[in-house]
Formats: C-alpha cells, sequence, structure tokens
C-alpha cells in the first residue's frame, strides 16, 4: 500500500467526520441563539476555530446568518462545510481506483449538493434542514465505505482517520463553552446549564442512553463525563480513542504494518489521561482537561504522520 | 400502420449512414434501426438527460482546471448506438493487428540495425531527424521486442462505406475508458434497446491490458505493474483511476517511485520499498526522466530511464514510439507494412501524396485546388491549406513553398466522414463520426472489439475532438450468436 494512499485514506476520514460536527455545532448553536443576532450566541463558534480575524475580515458584524454562511459554504475558509467536503472529494479523488466507485458517486453528489448551497440565498430558517441533511449525508456517507470498501489497509487508516477526528471534535464541541476560561476570570464566567448539556447530548445522539444510565438529577458534570469518557457512546472521546487504537493493532496484526515507539508512547499518553480525569469535569478544570486533551490528540496525529505518511526510503 | 417514426425526417444526404448504408443505396435492415424508430423523442431525451446525470455523479469526466478550481466536465454522450457488422468489424480487426504488428517492426529496426533506411524505404531524415526519435532508446533490446503496447487506430469511412486509416497513435491515446462505460450506460439506461441484440463484450479490457502488459515484464516470479499519472491535475485523470482499478493495479505519481543504485525501481508504501517491473505512464517522454530529458520535470521518476537500460523495468509505451505516428511517417505506412510483413496493408490510408517524390508533386502542384496540403513537421493543424477553400493568393503561396521545400510537405484529397443518427436539439439527425479501435501488444497483438466512436455534436462539423465539443457514442460489434 503506497504511503501517499494511507494518507488520503487517513485524511478522507476526518474531512468527513469534521463535516458531520461542524453541521451539529451550527444547529446546536442555532438552537441556542433562539433566531437571535447577538455576538453572544454566535462569537463562540468563531473563538473556538480561532476564525475571528478571518470572518471579520470578510464580514463586518457578527450576525446568525453571516457565521452560518462562513461556516457551511465559504469555500475560502478552511473550517467550513464547503472546505471539508472539497477535501474529502480530492482526497477521494487520489484514491479513485481503490475505493468503491459507489463511494466515488456519493461523496461527488454530496460536493455537488454542498456547492449548490453556496450558489443561492439562505435564510436561517432552513438550517435546521441543512445541517440534517449534511449529517445524513455524512452517515450515508460511512455506511457506503462500511458496506463497499474492501478491507484493505486503506480502509483501516479511513477507519483511524475517522477515530482520531471524531475524538478531537467532542473536545472542541464541548470546549465552545468552556473557551472563555482563556480569556476571563473564574467568577466571570458562567458555565454553560443542565438545557445546554441535554441539547449536546441529543446532538451526539446520547441523551436517551444518558437518561439511562443518570435517572436522577443529573448534572453538567456527568454530561461532560458520559460525552467524554462514557465507553458505549460512539461519540465519546474514549470510545473514538479505543477505535484509535484498534485500527492500530489491527494494522500491525492483519497488515504487518507495526506503529512505531513515537506513536506507541503518544497512544498511551493519552489513553492515561482519559484513566485520570479531573475530580470534578467542570469549570476551569474541565477546560483544562480538554486543552490536553487536544494537545495530546495532535501530538498523536503528528506521530502517525511521521511514521506512515511520509516514510524516509 | 406506423404511429410515428424517429427516422421520419432523417436525411444523410450524400453521406455514408452507419445505421442506414450509403446514399442512395437500399437501406440497411436491422433489429436495432426497427427498435430506435418506435422510440418517442421524448423519451429518448429523458433517458439521454438520466445517462448524462449519472454520469456526473460518477465522475465520468475529463477535468478542467481554472482559476476557479476544478471542473469535472463529462463528455456528451450519446444515446443512439454506432453499429458495425461483424463481417466488417473482421476485417477492421486483422487490419489493425496487422497496422500495428508492422508498426513494432518499424520500431525495433529504427531503434536497431535501421534496415528501412538502408533499403533506401523511408528517408533517413524523416526518422533520425525526426523530434519524437530518441537516440537513448538505440541499441535496446526490449522484452518481446514491443514498443507501442497500447494502439488507437483513427478511422474514418467514405461515401462508399471504405474504412481509411486518419492518423496512428503509439504514444498515450486515451478515450478506452469512454468506451467501457458507455457500455455500462447503454444497459442502465437502454436495457430495452440492447435486447436480442448480440453484441461483443468489451468489460475485459482492464484483464487483457494487464496481461498484455505483464507478457512484456522483466523475467520475473510475480511481475508487478503500476500506472504512472501525471497527478489529479491531469485532463485524463479518470481514465488513469478506471484503468488502475480496471487491471488492479496501483495508480501512483512521480513522487511515489524510486530508483536505487543498483537501477532498481520500487514504490514507497507503508512497510517499505516494494519492488515494480513495469510501468504503464501516461507521461510523456520529455518529463518521464529529469536524469535524461527535461531536468524540471516534477512528474517523473529520476533514474528510470537507467534501470530499463539495466532491463530491470518495462516501460510501456517505450520511449521514442512518437516517430510512428508522425504525419511524414504516416504516408509511407502502407510501404512500411509491405516492407516488414511482405503483405499488402489490409487497412487503406487517406491517399496521400509524398511531396518530396516527383511525380506527387507534379500531381499535388497540377491539382491544388481540390488538395489539402500539410507540413509534416507540425502538429494541430498548423500550416494546413485547405485547397477548396483557399483564396487564390493563398493557393500562390503555398505554390511557391512546396516548389522551394518539397520535402516538408504531403497532401491529401478532402476527406469526408460517414454520419449516424444522433440525439440533437432539433430531433435525430445525421452527424460525421470517426471510430478509434484499441490495439493491445505484448507477444501479439489484440483489438478491443469496436472502440471509441467519436461524434461532432454541431450540424456539418467533422471535428469531432473532445475539445471542441465532441460527444463519445457506444460502439456495438454485431455478432449473432455473440454472448454481449
Amino acid at each position: 500500500m503506497l504511503s501517499r494512499f494511507a494518507e488520503n485514506a487517513f485524511w478522507m476520514g476526518r474531512y468527513a467526520e469534521r463535516a458531520e460536527n461542524l453541521s451539529r455545532l451550527l444547529l446546536m448553536t442555532e438552537i441556542f441563539a433562539g433566531g437571535e443576532d447577538s455576538d453572544k450566541a454566535w462569537r463562540p463558534v468563531l473563538q473556538v476555530f480561532f476564525d475571528e480575524d478571518a470572518y471579520m475580515q470578510r464580514y463586518k458584524t457578527i450576525t446568525a446568518l453571516n457565521v452560518v454562511k462562513f461556516y457551511l459554504c465559504e469555500a475560502n475558509n478552511p473550517n467550513s462545510v464547503y472546505a471539508a467536503v472539497h477535501m474529502l472529494k480530492e482526497n477521494a479523488r487520489s484514491l479513485r481506483h481503490i475505493i468503491s466507485t459507489e463511494s466515488w458517486r456519493q461523496i461527488s453528489v454530496f460536493f455537488s449538493d454542498v456547492q449548490a448551497l453556496s450558489k443561492r440565498r439562505l435564510s436561517l430558517s432552513e438550517l435546521s434542514d441543512i445541517c440534517s441533511d449534511i449529517r445524513t449525508a455524512c452517515f450515508t456517507h460511512r455506511g457506503v465505505i462500511e458496506g463497499t470498501w474492501y478491507r484493505d489497509e486503506v480502509w483501516r487508516f479511513n477507519r483511524l482517520g475517522s477515530a482520531l477526528e471524531r475524538a478531537d471534535q467532542m473536545t472542541r464541541l464541548i470546549d465552545m463553552k468552556y473557551f472563555e476560561y482563556d480569556r476571563d476570570d473564574d467568577e466571570n464566567v458562567a458555565p454553560p446549564d443542565v438545557a445546554w448539556w441535554n441539547t449536546l447530548l441529543r446532538s451526539a445522539s446520547g441523551f436517551h442512553a444518558f437518561q439511562r444510565k443518570h435517572p436522577v438529577d443529573p448534572d453538567p458534570a456527568d454530561a461532560a463525563r458520559f460525552l467524554l469518557l462514557d465507553t458505549q457512546l460512539p461519540l465519546s472521546v474514549r470510545g473514538a480513542v479505543r477505535a484509535v487504537a484498534y485500527q492500530l493493532d489491527r494494522l500491525h496484526g492483519d497488515f504487518n504494518v507495526e506503529p512505531d515507539k513515537a506513536i506507541g508512547e503518544a497512544l498511551s499518553a493519552l489513553e492515561a489521561r482519559l484513566e485520570t480525569p479531573p475530580e470534578r469535569l467542570n469549570g476551569r478544570a474541565l477546560h483544562v482537561y480538554l486543552d490536553h486533551l487536544q494537545i495530546e490528540i495532535l501530538a498523536l496525529a503528528n506521530a502517525i504522520g511521521a511514521r506512515y505518511f511520509s516514510p524516509s526510503a | 400502420m406506423k404511429i410515428h417514426d424517429l427516422f421520419e425526417n432523417y436525411d444523410h444526404k450524400t453521406d455514408f449512414c452507419e445505421l442506414f448504408g450509403p446514399a442512395g443505396g437500399p437501406e440497411n435492415e436491422s433489429l436495432l434501426k426497427d427498435k430506435l424508430s418506435h422510440f418517442k423523442l421524448r423519451t429518448l431525451n429523458k433517458r439521454n438527460a438520466a445517462a448524462e446525470r449519472e454520469l456526473r455523479n460518477l465522475g465520468i469526466t475529463f477535468t478542467v482546471y481554472s482559476d476557479a478550481g476544478a471542473i469535472d466536465r463529462i463528455l456528451p454522450f450519446d444515446p443512439i448506438p454506432r453499429p458495425i457488422s461483424a463481417q466488417d468489424w473482421d476485417s477492421l480487426e486483422a487490419g489493425c493487428k496487422q497496422r500495428v504488428t508492422a508498426i513494432n517492426l518499424f520500431l525495433a529496426d529504427i531503434y536497431s540495425d535501421q534496415k528501412i533506411i538502408k533499403d533506401d524505404i523511408v528517408p533517413a531524415d524523416l526518422i533520425l531527424g525526426n523530434k519524437n526519435f530518441r537516440k537513448e532508446m538505440v541499441g535496446l533490446n526490449l522484452y518481446a521486442n514491443t514498443y507501442t503496447h497500447i494502439s488507437g487506430v483513427d478511422l474514418i469511412r467514405d461515401n462508399n462505406g471504405d474504412f481509411l486509416v486518419l492518423e496512428d497513435n503509439c504514444r498515450s491515446p486515451s478515450g478506452v475508458s469512454y468506451v467501457i462505460e458507455n457500455r455500462h450506460l447503454m444497459r442502465r439506461s437502454f436495457p430495452d434497446l440492447m435486447e436480442r441484440e448480440f453484441i461483443e463484450s468489451v468489460s475485459n479490457y482492464g484483464q487483457k491490458l494487464r496481461g498484455k502488459l505483464l507478457e512484456t515484464a522483466p523475467p520475473v516470479d510475480n511481475p508487478q505493474a503500476v500506472l504512472l499519472t501525471p497527478g489529479v491535475f491531469n485532463s485524463a485523470y479518470f481514465e488513469h483511476v478506471f484503468l488502475a482499478r480496471e487491471m488492479g493495479v496501483s495508480l501512483v505519481e512521480g513522487r511515489d517511485l524510486i530508483v536505487d543504485d543498483d537501477n532498481r525501481v520500487f514504490m514507497k508504501t507503508i512497510t517499505g520499498l516494494s519492488p515494480v517491473h513495469v510501468i504503464y505512464r501516461r507521461i510523456d517522454d520529455d518529463f518521464l526522466d529529469p536524469e535524461v530529458f527535461r531536468e524540471d520535470s516534477m512528474l517523473g521518476v529520476p533514474g528510470v530511464m537507467r534501470a530499463l537500460r539495466a532491463g530491470n523495468v518495462t516501460i510501456a509505451n517505450a520511449v521514442g514510439t512518437g516517430v510512428a505516428d508522425d504525419k511524414a511517417i504516416y504516408a509511407y505506412m502502407p510501404r512500411i507494412i509491405e516492407y516488414y510483413l511482405n503483405e499488402p496493408a489490409i487497412l487503406k490510408n487517406v491517399e496521400t501524396y509524398i511531396c518530396r517524390e516527383p511525380d506527387s508533386l507534379q500531381y499535388v502542384l497540377d491539382h491544388l485546388p481540390e488538395l489539402v496540403v500539410k507540413p509534416v513537421g507540425e502538429s494541430g493543424g498548423y500550416g494546413i491549406v485547405i485547397g477548396p477553400k483557399a483564396a487564390q493568393s493563398e493557393l500562390e503561396e503555398v505554390r511557391a513553398l512546396l516548389k522551394k521545400d518539397p520535402s516538408n510537405y504531403i497532401a491529401q484529397p478532402m476527406i469526408n466522414l460517414s454520419v449516424c443518427p444522433t440525439l440533437t436539439a432539433k430531433g435525430v439527425a445525421p452527424r460525421h463520426v470517426d471510430l478509434r479501435p484499441f490495439v493491445l501488444t505484448g507477444k501479439d497483438c489484440w483489438v478491443l472489439p469496436g472502440g471509441l466512436t467519436r461524434v461532432a455534436m454541431r450540424e456539418g462539423s467533422m471535428i469531432v475532438n473532445s475539445s471542441q465539443g465532441g460527444g463519445s457514442k457506444d460502439t456495438w460489434v454485431m455478432r449473432p450468436e455473440a454472448s454481449a
């Protein structure tokens, strides 16, 4: 398997997860903004992606519709759904002779649908439908891969990229409301309430499972623990990191592709972090914890890239 | 009583029609024609639109890159197939095999003993002075003596229905992916049109290609083939994808390959370096190896010519095959076939006058207003003078040029292309078509049944190139009892 193919497959996985999570994040923000154009509701989205400057160059003021456009269909914004699906397609293009035609077809149609969005007027009232369509396309994408791809190294690397991105995106989704600890003193930050967490749980398809596990009086720390550490929730960070470990293990076992020492160390560090969360998963402690997780996920991604994608021949 | 007929207003005038037959002659009868005549135009249009949508969804495209990003364009597909009778095909197939066999013998000769020059069949300057002649190839022995593994023979059909060769393609002929995808599309969109027809299958092209390439591999156990593409920015990238997939080989770029100090070729994989023995390259000679050809090439593989000389790799098509598909050599092709095979050419050339020969020159000078005069060194239509359309002053100009430097020119009569019923905005109408069969050579030749039928979508136009708005048709070799 060419190193380049492994890299393309890995990034296909990452970009598909990214598109899915963006649609989740936009929809959640809109639900909480309740149709309001407030700076307060929409600025955190720009902050969590470090996009305030880029956005301000393009639009003068923060309005719901402009932020939504910026993240849905702005081709020049590398953090947009448009960019994610475009990069998904370009990575798939390099793999077209390996991946199933069904899969390429789905990606082509997905991208042309997203392109169509960028060519027409949008209104906020459609956001829910649009985000739901994007998520459905992402689910279909995953399903077509599951149903049609040959189970070779390319498939493993795709699943690996997808799992890694999923871990990363969940930390960002939660951090959206905890990010303010970076900019302000504890007493000035109002951590999100139960309603916000419930919406997040619903958007991560975890609300009902969470209710079953915590039938009485759950608090935000329970929700955070569930979304980060529950091993049975598909979108949880720990679940995703376990999937990463599994894929690396299979690459070794089935294809004789050994991870190197750097990957092993980065993975162990991340796993250790997930085994030892702070006592109270709330407030500043949660933000700091998310920060550490993000740094360790990035370190693992870098180790994977160095080992597999740029081999020194 | 006939309620309606799709061909009610169809008139192919003096042109030979692929479905109806010669002008003025008795109409060909066929099941296909009967079935088509009962189609409603609306149905045809609707299904055609669905078929083109599917082409787009499947990404069966040639890619045009511009400042605005990637634009995936489909090759317009025409739903009315072009039939070829088994009898016509048998003779075309034999003719294509003969021609490509002779071309391979010619290439092997000019890069070794050059007997054809010594025997005065083809003038030395046309070969040795040709810009596609690669001195780096002289004296090399290629496996199976094969130079052009993949060839395309461009054919037209005149008003009598005779097939004539217009051009040979011995470098990187493209278009075969459309032949196979068009067939898939016909099956999906027009199953009723294919009912009860016996059409020769085209679906094993990838396996045949891989097999023929491996017949010419260096003698190692389990030789590995790859397809070398310039990358996703190349306009024919879809075809590279298609062929790699159909063959089951890796689609690599130059940066994925390296040649070591022992002149062996490897690809870079996640488990280390893996050996490569056959490279089907879709990169021009100039860009193939920066150690030997253009130093600034970022697309090629440094050292691959060293590996070739060491006998460690087969490059398909070989470097330097462009001499054989040159316009000047084309004129000599009937003599080249006779010279190497001792038999007359089965497929005729368009009649061609070689102006360096005094008799031909005299004829050309006497008939200038009827002829098309072409300079031999140029490509892309540059410097061509079309007699019947030229002003008197232009004719005088070319007359002077011919007298001054006759060796630089050939001349041909005006050619006409046959037509085939084609779906247009104004209903079904005749449009000009050509045909490109694909010939594979390993130890011997194999021809894909049919080939690419290109169609000029504009009324009266004879320019079938995709870059000029040409489209394509499914091509049916109709052989009773064959399984489609």
